[in-house]
Parts: structure tokens; C-alpha cells; sequence
């Protein structure tokens, strides 16, 4: 099996969102990309994931049920044999449309809620959606899907993860992502608001950790470390250009959702070659691939084919150079901006956050 | 490969055989007892193996008894 066999491929459909989280992956400047590849593009670009040996599909966004043809999408999808993953915040969908997705060959549904009480779960989302999406997770289960619940966690619902979990049964939810906030993208403009204090994660990950034991075998309970508080950095992405291949919306052909904001960087786009040629011989991809770029003291580290040196995006967004070690890690020589970023959780008062504006670009 | 949301697992032959006999119609004997037949073992020694690979399934989530 080779070292560069893609196994994912992850299908940004579009940046469109009616959420405007605070935490938000997307690009900051998502409203100025527009050009969406219509679905022949994806529909091939998928044949073409296939033959380069990827199994699994995860159609995501921004919110991927605002494409019109989402339906065609997973019926492609399903005639490669892909294993496919609809990542959605359930708004806006209707139980029939879900059934058409469903006859259309998805296998599994990820929604993601944003807390656990309408109030504060529509504050994030900047929307009345709470309620619905929980009736979009019954729905799920009653055409016979599996079905994923994804909060993403911090500090103002990192204290809710016993309520979530609880919820997460109600929902009868066969696998519960807690995912705590990477800080990239929006979510580091708004790092104040959201970074936690150690003790908030440390008493989330206890009874994180009590139900994942209890419900084994019924509920896979998944607990993701922000690398603010681990030792060690991440294997983002399972590491550059090497499992996953990203698609964004407009075509470019990226390692990770968020490494088109790496300056300097060339990624090629599937509206000008094939995926082939550009998963082999894209500069981007190869930029990041294997040890060769690694700086000390990554280069010499026990870890480093573990964690392949972290998160490139991390690493320019806090350094300024995206070839340093990931300061995430305790051995990094610019690991004081983390713990400056944790002192600063730990003694000042949130402000509010920046939000993304809800506008939803015109539908192609 | 068993896939599943966000993850695979790569089976070897053994494992992906015993996998496929997991249709919701074979009990656990049934199975232990195909596959004894088809390498030419006794069911005794297989047992362990299969029960163990069952449960570690299971634990995944990825099996279930059939109603």
C-alpha cells in the first residue's frame, strides 16, 4: 500500500451556511469565493478519488444540503461504493428530502448541534435551529441510518458534556464527536471567547471518559483534545497530503480545509487537471509531504512519523512560518504563544465574539 | 476493509471471513462451526479466536445481535 494512498475524500460542496458559528472552519473571506464546481465536476472528481484508492466520502461545507443537487451527489457516490458521510447542521431539510438522500445510497448522517439547550445552542448558531435539528437526528434514525450528534466544545458549553451525552442517548445517537475548537479560521479571531481553562477540560474529558466506558459497544463517545492542552500535537490530517484529500468548493485540491490560507503555497484545481496528476505532483501537496521539510526539533524527534511534525496551519497562523514545528508542542521552540494563550483563558474575562456574517451568497 | 463513519478497519483474510458470515442469519456456533468445516479445524481451537474477534466488534459499535 502505498505512503500517499488517499483513503478520504472530503467534499466541501459549498461555503454557503444559514449558521454563522464563531468557530467556524471555513475560510475567513468564504463570502468572496463563489465559483461552486457544478456536479459533472464532483461526479468526476469522485471516479477519479475512487481509482486513486479512497473509500470513504464525507460531503460536508459550510452546509452542504444547500446544493440543489446533493441528492445525483450521493447517488455518484454510491455507484463507486464509497462509504458516504453527510456532515450537517440539519438546517435547512425536510424528513423527505433526508429519505431521498437515504434512497440515494448515504450511509451516514453527522449533525452537529451547537449546545444543549435551545437558547444558548441558537446563539451560536445565530439561528432558531435547535429544536429542528434534534427532529432531523430523529429522522435520521427512523430511515435506518447511523447516526454521528458533533458538538464542538468550548468554554462556555465544555461545562455541558454530561447533558450532551445524556442527550446523545435520547437521540439514541450510535457515535457522539466532542470536539473541542481547533483555532483556526474564525475560531482563532475569537480564540478569547472560546479557549477554555484546564480545569473546564479536564473535568469535560473525566466525564467524557466515565460515559465512553459505560456505553461501550452501544455509543462510540469520542473526546478530542484541543492541542492547547496536549503535550504533543496532533497528526493533523493524518498527516500532509497523505489520507485525506481535500476538495473546496471552487476546485483547489487541498491537504487540509484550511491550507488554501497558507501564503505562497500553489494548489492545483480540479477544473484544470485530474485528480491523478494533482494528488502526485501538486506543489502544495508536496510542499509538507514526508520528513524532508522537517526543522529541528521535529527532524530528530521519536514522534515525528507519529505526528508529522503538526499542523502546518497552526504553525503559520501563530508564527508566522508554516514550516515550524507546530507550537502546540511542548518542544517547540515557540511553544510560549500557547502558553500565553492559556494564561490568558485563565485570567481575563471573555469578550464577545466575531461572528460570520449570515449572508447566504446567491444560489448557482 | 470494514468502513465506518470517519474510519476503516483493514481486515486480514481470516478476520474478513469470519466478518462476512456476520449476516444477522448465522449464530456465533453456526459461524464457529462453517469455518471449522471449510480449513479443516477442530471447532474447539477456533473458538477462542473468533469469539475474541466478535467481541472486539461489538465493543466498536460495528456488531449487533440480531433481533
Amino acid at each position: 500500500m502505498s505512503e500517499h494512498r488517499p483513503y478520504t475524500l472530503v467534499a466541501e460542496l459549498t461555503y454557503r451556511c444559514p449558521l454563522r458559528c464563531s468557530y467556524c472552519s471555513n475560510p475567513i473571506d468564504w463570502a468572496k469565493r463563489k465559483s461552486e464546481l457544478d456536479t459533472e465536476t464532483w461526479l468526476r472528481v469522485f471516479r477519479e478519488a475512487e481509482d486513486l484508492g479512497v473509500v470513504g466520502l464525507n460531503l460536508t461545507g459550510g452546509e452542504p444540503i444547500v446544493r440543489r443537487d446533493l441528492e445525483e451527489l450521493i447517488a455518484g457516490a454510491r455507484k463507486l461504493d464509497l462509504y458516504t458521510n453527510l456532515i450537517t447542521s440539519g438546517i435547512p431539510l425536510s424528513r423527505e428530502r433526508l429519505a431521498s438522500f437515504r434512497a440515494a445510497g448515504l450511509d451516514n448522517v453527522q449533525v452537529s448541534i451547537q449546545d444543549v439547550t435551545a437558547t444558548a445552542s441558537d446563539r451560536i448558531a445565530g439561528l432558531r435551529s435547535f429544536e429542528r435539528k434534534l427532529e432531523v437526528c430523529g429522522w435520521v434514525k427512523e430511515l435506518g441510518m447511523p447516526l454521528t450528534l458533533n458538538v464542538v466544545l468550548h468554554r462556555d458549553n465544555l461545562g455541558h458534556v454530561a447533558e450532551i451525552v445524556a442527550l446523545a442517548e435520547r437521540l439514541k445517537a450510535d457515535r457522539l464527536e466532542l470536539a473541542n475548537t481547533q483555532y483556526l479560521g474564525w475560531a482563532l479571531l475569537n480564540r478569547r471567547a472560546l479557549l477554555p481553562t484546564r480545569e473546564q477540560l479536564e473535568e469535560a474529558r473525566a466525564v467524557a471518559a466515565t460515559a465512553r466506558m459505560r456505553l461501550l459497544g452501544r455509543m462510540e463517545v469520542l473526546f478530542v483534545t484541543p492541542d492547547y492542552y496536549a503535550d504533543f500535537p496532533k497528526s493533523c490530517m493524518d498527516g500532509w497530503g497523505r489520507r485525506f484529500i481535500v476538495v473546496s468548493p471552487d476546485g483547489l485540491v487541498l491537504p487540509c480545509h484550511v491550507a488554501h490560507t497558507l501564503p505562497g503555497l500553489k494548489f492545483d484545481n480540479v477544473k484544470q487537471s485530474g485528480l491523478a496528476a494533482i494528488w502526485s505532483d501538486s506543489a502544495g501537496l508536496n510542499a509538507f509531504r514526508g520528513e524532508a521539510w522537517m526543522p529541528e526539533p521535529c527532524k530528530s524527534c521519536d514522534k515525528r512519523a507519529v505526528d508529522y511534525g503538526g499542523c502546518r496551519c497552526q504553525a503559520y497562523h501563530l508564527t508566522g512560518n508554516m514550516g515550524a514545528t507546530d507550537p502546540a508542542c511542548t518542544l517547540a521552540p515557540a511553544h510560549a504563544l500557547i502558553e500565553a494563550a492559556r494564561r490568558e483563558a485563565q485570567t481575563s474575562e471573555a469578550p464577545p465574539p466575531r461572528y460570520r456574517s449570515v449572508r447566504i451568497a446567491a444560489a448557482k | 476493509m470494514l468502513l465506518y463513519p470517519e474510519k476503516g478497519l483493514v481486515l486480514n483474510p481470516t478476520a474478513a471471513e469470519i466478518a462476512k458470515l456476520c449476516t444477522g442469519e448465522h449464530s456465533v456456533a453456526a459461524i464457529i462451526d462453517q469455518l471449522a468445516s471449510r480449513y479443516g479445524k477442530d471447532a474447539g481451537v477456533i473458538e477462542g479466536e473468533v469469539t475474541k474477534f466478535l467481541a472486539a466488534l461489538a465493543e466498536r459499535g460495528l456488531l449487533r445481535e440480531a433481533d
